[in-house]
C-alpha cells in the first residue's frame, strides 16, 4: 500500500495539473465559442479560470457513460496544449493560450493548471489523478485553475449554471444558454504554432438549433474517438488475445493445484 | 529430501511471490506451496494454526488497504469525510489491491514454511555452511527456548493456582515471572553442560548421517533456481507485467512463461515422497 501511495504522490503532481510551456505536441485548433452541445445525452460543465481571474465556461456533451477530463477539455474547443507521458498519462501544458509561450510542458517551478472535479453539482475537489485518468459522467463538472505551485490551491468559481438544467430532455431550440460562457476582458496575445484565440471578448451564446447535426460541433458525438489515445495511469493492458490464453492457462493450473489439494486431503482422511 | 534443496525451493518461492504485484502468480505460488506442505510435511505437524494465522494476516491487509486508500473509480461505500484517515469513498479497487497484498504475504510465508514443517530443525542446522555453524546452533537453541519457556510458564501457573494464587493484579505477576526466569536459567545451564559433555566446540564436527544429494534433490533445486531466475529476468525486462488496479480495475496480465515458472515450484510434488 505504501508503494502505491508513493507512486501516487509521485504521479499526482505531474498529472493533476498540466503545467504551462511548449511542446506543441497536441495543440488543438480554435473552435467556435459555442455552448458545445450536440444532440448528446450527457453533459459536463467545464470551468476554466485563468491566472488573471478571467473565467471561461463551456458545456460539453457526449454519448458514452463516462469521459475523461482531458477529453472534456479537448472536446470543448478551447485551445489547449498537451504532452503525452506514456503510461503515466497526458499532461496539460497550456489552456486557452495560458501560458502564452512554453518550452517544457512541466517546468520545475512556476504556475500550472490545477484540475478540479465536481461530482453531480457538488463542491470542487482537487483531483487525485491526472486529467487523462480522471473520469466524469453526466452532470459532473471539470474545473481548471491556473495556479502557482506554492501555496494553497483555491478552487475555481462555482460550476453552477455552466450547463443548462438537466431537465431539458430534447436538445432543441428551447435550450436556455443561461450562463455567459466567456467572460474574457481582453483578447489573449496571439498563440504560437497557429493556435488562435478561442474566446471572443464578448459573450457569444448561440444556442445550437435543433437542425444542426451532432457532427456540426467538433465531432463531439463520438467522444470515444477523442479519448481513445489518451494515456492511462495504469500499466497498459496486454493485447486481449495473449491475455485470454494466459488467463485460461493460469486458471487451469490453479484449478488442478486445488484439485490436487483435494485429492491429498481425501487420501489422508481415508488412511 | 535434502534440506539445502528445500531451502533453495523456499527461496525461489519467496522470490517469485514477491517479485511482482500480480495476484495471478502469487495465487499459483501459494497453491504450489500449500500442496507441498500437505504432501511432504512431517507426520507430527498440524497446518491449521499456520493457515488461520495467514488468513488473519490477509484479512488485516485487505481491511487496512480498503479503509485507508480512497483511490479508484468504483466506490461501494462513502464514509463521511469528517472522520480522519477513514473518511472518503471506499473503493473496489483498493479492496482488490488489498487481496493481492494478502495473497503475497500468504504465498511468501507458505513458501518459507517447509523449512520448519517439512525438514527436521536439526537437519536444517546441519545444512548450514561451516562458517554459519555456530551462529546456526545458537539461533536454533534460542528458538527452541521459546516453546520450552511457554511450557514451563503454564506449568508454573497451574502449580501456583493450586496453591490458591490468583492473577488479578499486576503486583502479583512476579509470583509467576520469578520462577519462570529461574527455571529458564537453570534449563540453559543444563543445556550448556549437556552440550559440553557431548564434546560441543572441542573439535571438528561429525555427523550422525551425511546429507546426500539424490537425483530428486538436484531436480528440485535446479527447477526452483531456474524458475526464480527466469521470473526475475522477465519481470525486469517487462514481459511479466505488474498489476495495478487504479484507477479502474483490470484483469491481471498473465504471461505463459511466468505461469510455467510458478508451476516449476510444484516439482517437489513429483519427485519427493514422504
Amino acid at each position: 500500500m505504501i508503494r502505491r501511495l508513493v507512486r501516487l504522490a509521485f504521479a499526482a503532481p505531474i498529472l493533476v495539473a498540466g503545467l504551462g510551456a511548449a511542446s506543441g505536441v497536441a495543440r488543438l485548433g480554435p473552435a467556435t465559442p459555442l455552448c458545445v452541445q450536440a444532440a448528446t445525452t450527457h453533459h459536463v460543465g467545464l470551468v476554466i479560470e485563468h491566472g488573471d481571474g478571467a473565467v471561461v465556461r463551456r458545456c460539453v456533451g457526449f454519448d458514452t457513460s463516462t469521459i475523461t477530463a482531458l477529453a472534456v477539455l479537448q472536446a470543448s474547443g478551447v485551445e489547449n496544449g498537451t504532452e503525452s507521458y506514456g503510461a503515466l498519462g497526458t499532461a496539460i501544458c497550456q489552456i486557452d493560450n495560458e501560458p502564452a509561450q512554453y518550452t517544457t510542458c512541466l517546468p520545475a517551478s512556476g504556475d500550472y493548471w490545477v484540475l478540479f472535479i465536481s461530482h453531480a453539482g457538488g463542491v470542487w475537489t482537487s483531483s487525485a489523478v491526472g486529467a487523462s485518468t480522471a473520469k466524469v459522467s453526466d452532470g459532473d463538472n471539470v474545473g481548471f485553475r491556473y495556479d502557482p505551485q506554492a501555496g494553497a490551491d483555491p478552487p475555481p468559481p462555482s460550476p453552477a449554471g455552466t450547463c443548462p438544467p438537466a431537465t431539458t430532455p430534447t436538445p432543441g431550440p428551447t435550450r436556455t444558454p443561461t450562463p455567459a460562457p466567456t467572460v474574457r476582458p481582453t483578447p489573449r496575445p496571439s498563440a504560437p504554432a497557429g493556435a488562435t484565440v478561442t474566446a471572443a471578448p464578448t459573450p457569444v451564446v448561440t444556442p445550437t438549433p435543433a437542425a444542426t447535426p451532432a457532427d456540426g460541433v467538433l465531432g463531439l458525438s463520438s467522444p470515444a474517438a477523442t479519448s481513445a489515445p489518451v494515456g492511462r495511469l495504469s500499466s497498459p493492458a496486454p493485447p486481449p488475445e495473449s491475455f485470454n490464453g494466459g488467463l485460461l492457462v493460469a486458471a487451469a493450473a490453479a484449478a488442478s493445484l486445488i484439485g490436487l489439494l483435494g485429492v491429498q486431503g481425501l487420501r489422508r482422511r481415508r488412511s | 529430501m535434502n534440506p539445502r534443496a528445500v531451502a533453495a525451493w523456499s527461496l525461489s518461492g519467496i522470490t517469485v511471490a514477491l517479485a511482482s504485484q500480480n495476484p495471478a502468480y502469487r495465487l499459483l505460488v501459494l497453491l504450489c506451496a500449500l500442496n507441498v506442505l500437505v504432501a511432504l510435511r512431517r507426520p507430527d505437524v498440524r497446518l491449521r494454526g499456520l493457515l488461520v494465522a495467514l488468513g488473519v494476516a490477509a484479512v488485516i491487509a485487505i481491511t487496512i488497504t480498503t479503509l485507508a486508500s480512497h483511490t479508484g473509480d468504483h466506490a461501494f461505500l462513502v464514509v463521511p469525510s469528517g472522520i480522519p484517515v477513514l473518511g472518503g469513498p471506499l473503493t473496489v479497487e483498493a479492496a482488490l489491491y488489498g487481496v493481492s497484498t494478502g495473497l503475497g504475504i500468504a504465498a511468501a510465508v507458505l513458501a518459507a514454511a517447509p523449512l520448519s514443517l517439512v525438514v527436521m530443525p536439526h537437519a536444517l542446522v546441519d545444512a548450514l555452511p561451516r562458517a554459519f555453524a555456530r551462529t546456526g546452533a545458537a539461533i536454533g537453541t534460542a528458538l527452541n527456548m521459546i516453546p520450552a519457556i511457554s511450557r514451563s510458564a503454564s506449568e508454573i501457573r497451574d502449580a501456583q493456582r493450586m496453591r490458591g494464587w490468583r492473577s488479578r493484579r499486576v503486583r502479583e505477576w512476579p509470583d509467576l515471572a520469578v520462577p519462570v526466569v529461574l527455571t529458564a536459567l537453570e534449563g540453559s545451564i543444563t543445556l550448556a553442560e549437556a552440550m559440553e559433555a557431548r564434546g560441543y566446540g572441542s573439535g571438528a564436527r561429525t555427523h550422525y548421517s551425511d546429507q546426500v544429494w539424490r537425483r530428486a534433490d538436484f531436480a528440485v533445486a535446479v527447477a526452483s533456481a531456474v524458475a526464480a531466475v527466469v521470473f526475475v529476468t522477465l519481470r525486469v525486462s517487462g514481459t511479466i507485467a505488474d498489476w495495478y488496479p487504479f484507477p479502474d480495475v483490470t484483469a491481471p496480465p498473465i504471461d505463459l512463461i511466468g505461469v510455467a515458472c510458478c508451476l516449476a515450484l510444484a516439482v517437489p510434488l513429483l519427485v519427493w515422497r514422504r
